[in-house]
């Protein structure tokens, strides 16, 4: 007996590295998406926006089914016509719900000096999240955008005669690339927004302030929590405002935030001039939501200012660093190599759609890993690592091998070309934790 | 009746001789008394050839059977000179498993034996006899060994990366005499070995602690 104590002993010793694994079946997957339009809402916006409208249904048509239906995945049958959706329809298990608010985080100017709707964050129309299984998904949207968010000035809007609703009520879209006014008298019987929203556009603090309203687990760098009962200028909400947005940001739903603006970012956490984003994106990675940004903006690259507008490159910078920092994509407004021509809305609605799309490509782990150690499997075969082919990953503009990439900003392994997963595919990721490993463990 | 008084007659010599021949050397104390065994079953010159079933029961993650297979050239009654090979494969162990869950999530990059080849000196400690419950007395011997080899071992990971380790095997055993040229083998080996691994590129100690039992043969040599 006195030879087997020590032997087990040592044995015991046998001491080995643990690596997280971080499983997944696309089937469980979760494929919710919560977007979030932070629409500038400044009078330099009409043509803007009326394209966002116009087409949307492009970006719908990427992400709504032909039933355009929910994703229902109670039974095996469910599982069966998911895969029969998405693999011929890769986006059409993407569970959205759609929402939108302004930049005019500055809630002074406006309609009144109070919070109106759109502004500090809150959600615009009479029905602010649009969900996908809804009636008509588009049409409820777009009441949502040009009956309550957008800027309409009297004196600019072109008139129709020959515009006339449909015979069952409904309103039609106007022909040609600019709203009429009688298609805003036939969607918005009660009136569309008047008035100029804020001089100084803030996607950020907007995007923010709504995740705060939204978010059930809101940080605390959300609210301006001094108890003195008014907003600070550095906060434009209140701890009293946490929940005050109902059914928008769902648990473990991917949000996307997608800014629609011909300036750059003047959000108030960050001093004007400087470029840097990060404080806002330490905030919004406190949330227990994966959070990206997709920004349709003014266009500059290779230090290129010349289709800018009235923008600044610190403000364009902001936004082009967000999207890039989360795995998200920057979108020009104008063509650099077309003399700064406007790009076609339905191109850059279709790349929002891919966007989302690659929410079922992207995997998000449980640890920071040693990136070294990250092996990953699907269906038990190895995926090689994939190479840089094109394009500067800081900037949102990468175009990668077939393969995986680890995305340091998301946290997550992300899957491209051929390696993506197919539908109800085992996804393995091996890695070990930076942090180690907590020991409260079965050994 | 004849042959009775033939046999009594017969007995009273032998007990006159017995007497006679007597030694009278006192009062012997316990300090003064030496054991001694005489060796029934020699190895001296002999080759051992043996094979035995072993498991290594004591890693967390891990339980692995073995097969090995040894030749032990017997240079006197107490020094050999071993070779064996083995070849196992190691199992998941319940542990292992339950780490692996979505409960926990960890996988543990430890590394499953495959095979070893290893030669070693083994050294017989003492040879004596047993009584088996007043029935059967067996002869056995036990020994020591210690020796240098090589592991062939796997990641338990999904990878499989494979590591030959540098190995010190030492141990101790017994081997039971079922006649002049045949014996059981009990044997615990721990096999000490340094090994890299690739996934997280690190050096690791482990032991692989193998008990087993087998039956060998002497041949050769004056038994």
């Amino acid at each position: 007996m006195l030879v087997w104590l020590p032997i087990t002993l040592l044995a015991g010793c046998n001491s080995y590295e643990l690596f997280r694994v971080t499983g997944f079946e696309q089937a469980t997957f979760n494929n919710n998406a919560d977007i979030l339009f932070v629409i500038d809402s400044s009078g330099s916006m009409k043509e803007e926006s009326s394209a966002l409208a116009l087409n949307f249904e492009t970006f719908l048509g990427q992400l709504t089914s032909a039933e355009g239906s929910d994703v229902p995945r109670a039974t095996l049958g469910d599982a069966v016509t998911n895969y029969v959706r998405e693999s011929t329809e890769n986006g059409s298990i993407i569970d959205y719900q759609l929402a939108i608010t302004t930049t005019s985080a500055n809630y002074s100017s406006g309609e009144t000096s109070g919070v109106d709707e759109g502004e500090a964050g809150t959600l615009t129309g009479a029905f602010p999240v649009v969900k996908r299984g809804d009636d008509d998904v588009a049409t409820e949207f777009r009441k949502n955008l040009i009956c309550d968010t957008v800027y309409w000035k009297d004196s600019d809007l072109k008139s129709d005669p020959s515009y006339a609703p449909a015979d069952d009520g409904s309103c039609p879209l106007p022909e040609g690339e600019e709203i009429p006014r009688e298609y805003l008298n036939c969607l918005c019987p009660d009136g569309w927004v008047e008035s100029e929203g804020a001089g100084n556009e803030e996607g950020l603090e907007s995007a923010l302030d709504t995740l705060c309203r939204a978010s059930a687990d809101a940080p605390a760098e959300c609210f301006d929590d001094d108890g003195d009962g008014s907003t600070d200028p550095g906060y434009p909400i209140l701890p009293i405002d946490a929940g005050s947005i109902a059914d928008f940001i769902r648990p473990e739903a991917s949000t996307l935030v997608v800014i629609v603006t011909d300036e750059g970012d003047g959000s108030r956490r960050v001093a004007n001039s400087d470029g840097d984003p990060t404080p806002y994106l330490d905030i919004f990675s406190q949330f227990p939501n994966r959070v990206r940004f997709a920004v349709i903006g003014p266009s500059y690259q290779d230090q290129d200012g010349s289709c800018l507008g009235g923008a600044q490159t610190w403000g364009v910078e902001r936004y082009q660093i967000a999207a890039g920092a989360t795995n998200g994509t920057y979108i020009n407004l104008t063509d650099q190599s077309d003399g700064c021509a406007a790009t076609d809305w339905g191109e850059n609605l279709t790349k929002l759609g891919e966007l989302l799309n690659n929410q079922l490509t992207s995997f998000p782990l449980q640890g920071v890993p040693d990136v070294a150690t990250i092996r990953v499997y699907t269906d038990g075969q190895e995926i090689g690592e994939s190479e840089l082919v094109s394009g500067i990953v800081e900037d949102g503009t990468a175009v990668w091998g077939d393969g995986w990439t680890y995305d340091a900003a998301e946290n997550a392994v992300s899957f491209h070309g051929s390696a993506v997963p197919g539908y109800n595919a085992d996804v393995r990721i091996y890695y070990r934790p930076l942090g180690g490993i907590p020991r409260e463990l079965p050994i | 009746m004849l042959i009775l008084l033939a046999t009594l007659a017969h007995a009273a010599d032998v007990t006159k001789d017995v007497a006679k021949d007597t030694l009278d050397i006192g009062v012997l104390k316990n300090t003064e008394v030496k054991v001694v065994q005489k060796v029934l079953y020699r190895k001296a010159g002999t080759l051992e050839l043996g094979a035995q079933l072993g498991v290594m029961p004591f890693d967390a993650y891990s339980i692995t059977p073995q097969l090995s297979l040894s030749g032990v050239k017997h240079l006197s009654d107490t020094v050999g000179l071993e070779v064996q090979l083995g070849g196992g494969y190691g199992l998941e162990s319940g542990t292992y498993t339950e780490l692996a869950s979505a409960t926990y999530g960890v996988a543990v990059e430890s590394y499953r034996y495959l095979a070893s080849a290893e030669a070693d000196v083994q050294y017989s400690l003492a040879y004596a006899k047993m009584n088996l419950g007043g029935k059967k007395v067996v002869h056995y011997d036990v020994y020591a060994l210690a020796g240098v080899g090589a592991s062939l071992e796997q990641s338990m990971l999904p990878s499989g990366d494979i590591a030959i380790a540098p190995t010190v095997p030492v141990g101790i055993g017994g081997r039971f005499f079922v006649s002049k040229t045949s014996f059981l083998k009990l044997e615990l080996r721990d096999n000490l070995l340094i090994e890299h691994r690739a996934q997280s590129d690190t050096w690791g100690f482990k032991q692989n602690a193998v008990v087993s039992l087998g039956v060998s043969m002497l041949t050769g040599g004056d038994k």
